[in-house]
């Protein structure tokens, strides 16, 4: 397995792990008193639970940390990115996490996952900036595309990632669909010969 | 007392067309342009925090037999009936036999069944699905192969407000 030499997940600063360390003990969250209040958040999913800042009094709050946890998790690798491609990439977070467009089943975007992505584009350096999406889970969603193909990606905790796109094999179209270690990914594309799709 | 009749539900015609509300997050846009371009695979996925059995959809020809801007008009409406909808939201309109085929594919009894009523019109279900979301290569055939037209809640209701 290829080495990307970035150790995210150990050397960088993490503002937001303070679900788990509040000073309110969980009994209490669930205690009558607390329990009168409204609740904070519309969504009820587990998902949230990891990039979201323990006790919040509105979305607005929410969606601002969320935001704050994607932008700063790119700024550390301003380096390495094209400051276009930056730009472009928070207009679409801002676009994903914005209190007018949430519903129900929107979901916070999830640390890992996220990070999982950012690995994938330093490792694999797609050139072209991809269109971005938030799964029910608040996994990180990416798609690319050409004029022949569009290749779409799930990226989950753990360097994970799952992609599928459609082929022309022979006469018929078929889905291909592949589900690994996100450092595979690019030899993937390479040897399916879409990984022009990306660049 | 006398037994009540059992529910039969019919499939959706292969010729017809059904329509599938898509959260703004799911929704696959040009990033720099931002015009609607497709919707994720995990836009046709079930939600399993919710238990659901069969993705929701809303039979198009039930609103119109072939005009299209009245279809989605009417599955918006509908729509609205239910819930509130969000302006970046799209309606994936798919290939009812187009669905079934992909099931085919996938070796996987899909159908698309009729689950109207008068206060309901046109909703029906995609049902045989599994529920664990799993199959990624039937829910990237949904996404690729089986939708036909994508528009966004913004976009029908500007040209219903043009006219």
């Amino acid at each position: 397995m290829t080495d990307y030499g970035i150790a995210f997940a150990d050397s960088w600063p993490n503002p937001w792990i303070v679900t788990g360390q509040l000073p309110l003990p969980q009994s209490t969250l669930t205690s009558g008193r607390f329990r009168a209040n409204p609740a904070p958040n519309p969504s009820p999913k587990s998902s949230d639970q990891e990039s979201t800042p323990g006790v919040q009094t509105t979305l607005d709050e929410q969606l601002f940390d969320n935001r704050a946890m994607t932008k700063i998790a790119i700024s550390q690798l301003a380096m390495h990115l094209d400051e276009a491609w930056r730009r472009v990439t928070f207009e679409q977070l801002d676009a994903l996490l914005a209190s007018d467009h949430w519903e129900e089943d929107s979901a916070f975007v999830k640390r890992a996952p996220f990070l999982t992505f950012l690995r994938f584009v330093i490792f694999a350096g797609p050139t072209r900036v991809p269109s971005l999406g938030v799964g029910h889970s608040g996994n990180t969603l990416a798609s690319w595309r050409n004029d022949n193909t569009q290749i779409n990606a799930e990226f989950m905790a753990n360097d994970k990632a799952a992609v599928s796109f459609i082929q022309q094999v022979g006469r018929s179209k078929e889905a291909i669909v592949w589900h690994g270690d996100v450092a595979d990914l690019r030899l993937f594309l390479q040897r399916n010969g879409v990984l022009d799709c990306i660049l | 007392m006398a037994k009540q009749k059992k529910q039969t539900r019919r499939d959706v015609s292969p010729d017809h067309h059904v329509a599938r509300y898509c959260n703004p997050q799911r929704v696959i846009r040009d990033p720099v342009t931002k015009q609607v371009i497709g919707v994720f695979p995990q836009a046709f996925e079930l939600r399993t925090a919710r238990k659901e059995t069969y993705v929701s959809a809303y039979c198009m020809e039930t609103f119109s037999a072939d005009d299209l801007k009245v279809q989605f008009e009417g599955v918006l409406a509908a729509l609205r009936r239910k819930l509130t909808v969000a302006q970046a939201a799209v309606l994936a309109r798919l290939h009812a036999g187009l669905v079934v085929e992909a099931g085919v594919r996938c070796s996987l009894q899909i159908r698309v069944r009729d689950r109207s009523s008068g206060a309901n019109p046109g909703y029906c279900g995609i049902e045989g699905m599994p529920p664990d979301n799993t199959n990624r290569e039937l829910l990237q055939l949904f996404a690729a192969e089986c939708c036909k037209d994508v528009r966004s809640v913004e976009d029908i209701e500007a040209r219903a407000d043009a006219e």
